[in-house]
């Protein structure tokens, strides 16, 4: 799909966790993204805070699209503060999207705080298609997830795990992860591929996982950016031979074999 | 409504350019307008050889602008010429080819080749480099070794020859003036400023590279200022850049006597910003019952009633 810059009219925004909101707004030519893909969007009018700031989408449903806005800095202190009926100016879609098999093998989703955005939307569609999947989401604790069955997962499609052990796994999102593949190894492989999203100290952790029991693995990656659209080359990510590729246009999500950590 | 501006023996629909390192090989911003619309586009800046880039985090925000150091990183000459160049002519817009050197060998080896490529309208040297022969001092810091690394280029080029000045000098005027004198056609400036930001959280610099160069709406008073020094030192044509975001941006630097400004940021900012900018400047002739937008470049009036 084409980029575009539009103007989009807020429906929604809802603060779902300490510091979280989720923020709809109607944007039909949005609607065609696929899951992956993400949006820059200007903070306000002014000339400050400057740049668009990135956010994968997280749903879409009929001609709305949503958002997850973590309250860090300036620029997402007053995306976080819009209301019913202002205007968003988005440039999007961008990047690339998860890539899926068309035979329907269980796919590991694999979570991490703000990584929940687009595994979201992946787990929704493949929900949508059939095809089955298990979504481990690992966050600080119970109070700071995002309640995604509460937006159409079901409870047997999610697996939490928290830091303080308050829901799921006590422990981080890799180490439940990590305790499934074991049980699973000795009678078979469950799933075919891993895709995963959140602090790079998580992804790291499961992608070095999925080399270690062959598994094939996506990982969805997050640099600062300025264009959003690959021409400055800000947004960068080390792959060895392959030099620096764009997270922006040559991913976000890449093989995880690619990225040199 | 005639934009049409004059730089050596290019003649550009309009005084809009996009600036080097922020539209690619000129394909980025393709979907968003037509390229053809622009005056001119510059590419990314161009070495002999394939230069890899800085290790991230390459940019940061500042208060309206933002540092950078990508660290030049592009595909080298033979690739830009292999796989770029051909799908640019399609484009219906000059192509000015940016390009650097770590040696003033390496400028006059690569303007030599670039010199003999079909597609390529225009070259724009980045002196903003350090020369790694004379112990890193950047080549446009210096007067003498500006002059220099330029009367070399030109020996070898007969194709314009625009030259790209760092701001970070004393006094921009000593250096214009002996790139002038060495031949070059036109000079554009403001490259970015030194900048740095620290992260107090980590106590680190934001950047890998611990400084990088501003650019955006915050350096604009700083470029105007520094092009307008410039427009009086030279007679050769002078492009303004450096945080123009808007037609009100654009005509502060072609009152002063720009004969054209890049847009470099500001597409960040807003995708469309060079065609909105092209329109603002035709309409502001209109209002202001003029027929040609050379009637605007250097027009500024000054109390003891001096212009351009």
């Amino acid at each position: 799909m084409k980029a575009e810059v539009v103007s989009a009219e807020v429906v929604s925004c809802e603060e779902l966790a300490p510091g979280v909101f989720y923020i709809i707004f109607k944007a039909p030519y949005l609607a065609c993204c696929a899951p992956g893909n993400f949006l820059m969007i200007r903070p306000g009018d002014g000339l400050d805070p400057l740049l668009r700031r990135p956010f994968a989408v997280f749903t879409v449903d009929q001609d709305r699209v949503g958002i997850l806005v973590q309250r860090k800095g300036r620029g997402t202190e007053l995306l976080a503060r819009c209301r019913r009926g202002e205007f968003l100016n988005i440039l999007g879609p961008l990047g690339n999207s998860f890539e899926l098999t068309a035979e329907k093998i269980p796919v590991c989703l694999v979570a991490g705080g703000m990584g929940i955005a687009p595994l979201f939307f992946l787990a929704m569609t493949l929900k949508r298609e059939g095809h089955p999947f298990r979504l481990y989401y690992g966050a600080v604790s119970q109070k700071t997830l995002v309640p995604v069955t509460s937006f159409g997962l079901s409870a047997e499609d999610v697996c939490y795990a928290t830091d303080d052990g308050s829901i799921g796994v006590h422990g981080t999102v890799s180490d439940a992860v990590q305790q499934r593949l074991n049980t699973d190894m000795p009678n078979g492989r469950m799933f075919a591929s891993i895709c995963c999203c959140g602090p790079v100290p998580m992804v790291r952790s499961v992608c070095q996982l999925a080399t270690a029991v062959g598994l094939p693995c996506q990982v969805s990656l997050e640099e600062r950016m300025a264009c959003g659209v690959g021409a400055c080359l800000g947004c960068v990510v080390f792959c060895g031979s392959a030099g620096y590729k764009r997270v922006c246009a040559d991913g976000p999500v890449f093989d995880a074999a690619d990225i040199k950590w | 409504m005639d934009l049409s501006v004059k730089i050596g023996s290019l003649v550009l629909k309009n005084p809009v350019m996009t600036a080097s390192g922020t539209f690619g090989y000129g394909d980025a911003y393709a979907p968003f307008f037509p390229v053809g619309r622009l005056g001119a586009f510059v590419t990314k800046g161009i070495s002999l050889t394939p230069a890899p880039g800085n290790p991230p985090p390459r940019i940061v925000e500042t208060p309206a602008g933002m540092l950078n150091a990508i660290g030049l990183q592009n595909i080298g000459y033979d690739s830009f010429v292999n796989e770029k160049l051909p799908g640019l002519k399609e484009f219906n817009c000059p192509v000015i080819v940016n390009f650097y050197g770590n040696t003033v060998d390496e400028y006059v080896k690569l303007a030599e080749k670039l010199s003999g490529v079909d597609g390529v309208s225009a070259l724009e040297a980045n002196i903003s480099c350090p020369n790694i022969k004379d112990g890193g001092i950047f080549f446009g810091t210096d007067p003498e070794m500006a002059g220099r690394v330029v009367r070399r280029i030109r020996a070898v080029t007969t194709k314009s020859l625009i030259v790209k000045l760092t701001p970070n000098v004393t006094d921009i005027r000593p250096i214009a003036v002996q790139v002038e004198a060495a031949g070059a056609d036109a000079i554009s400036l403001t490259n970015t400023f030194t900048g740095m930001v620290v992260d107090v959280d980590t106590r680190r610099p934001a950047l890998a590279n611990i400084t990088g160069g501003l650019s955006g709406p915050a350096i604009r008073p700083l470029a105007l200022r520094m092009v307008w020094d410039t427009v009086q030192a030279v007679s050769i044509p002078v492009i303004g850049v450096g945080g123009i975001l808007t037609a009100v941006d654009a005509l502060q630097f072609l009152i002063c006597g720009a004969c054209a400004v890049q847009v470099g940021t500001g597409l960040f900012v807003e995708p469309k910003s060079p065609p909105a900018i092209i329109d603002g400047i035709a309409e502001y002739l209109q209002k202001n019952g003029l027929s040609r937008v050379g009637q605007v470049i250097g027009s500024l009036r000054l109390e003891n009633g001096i212009q351009q």
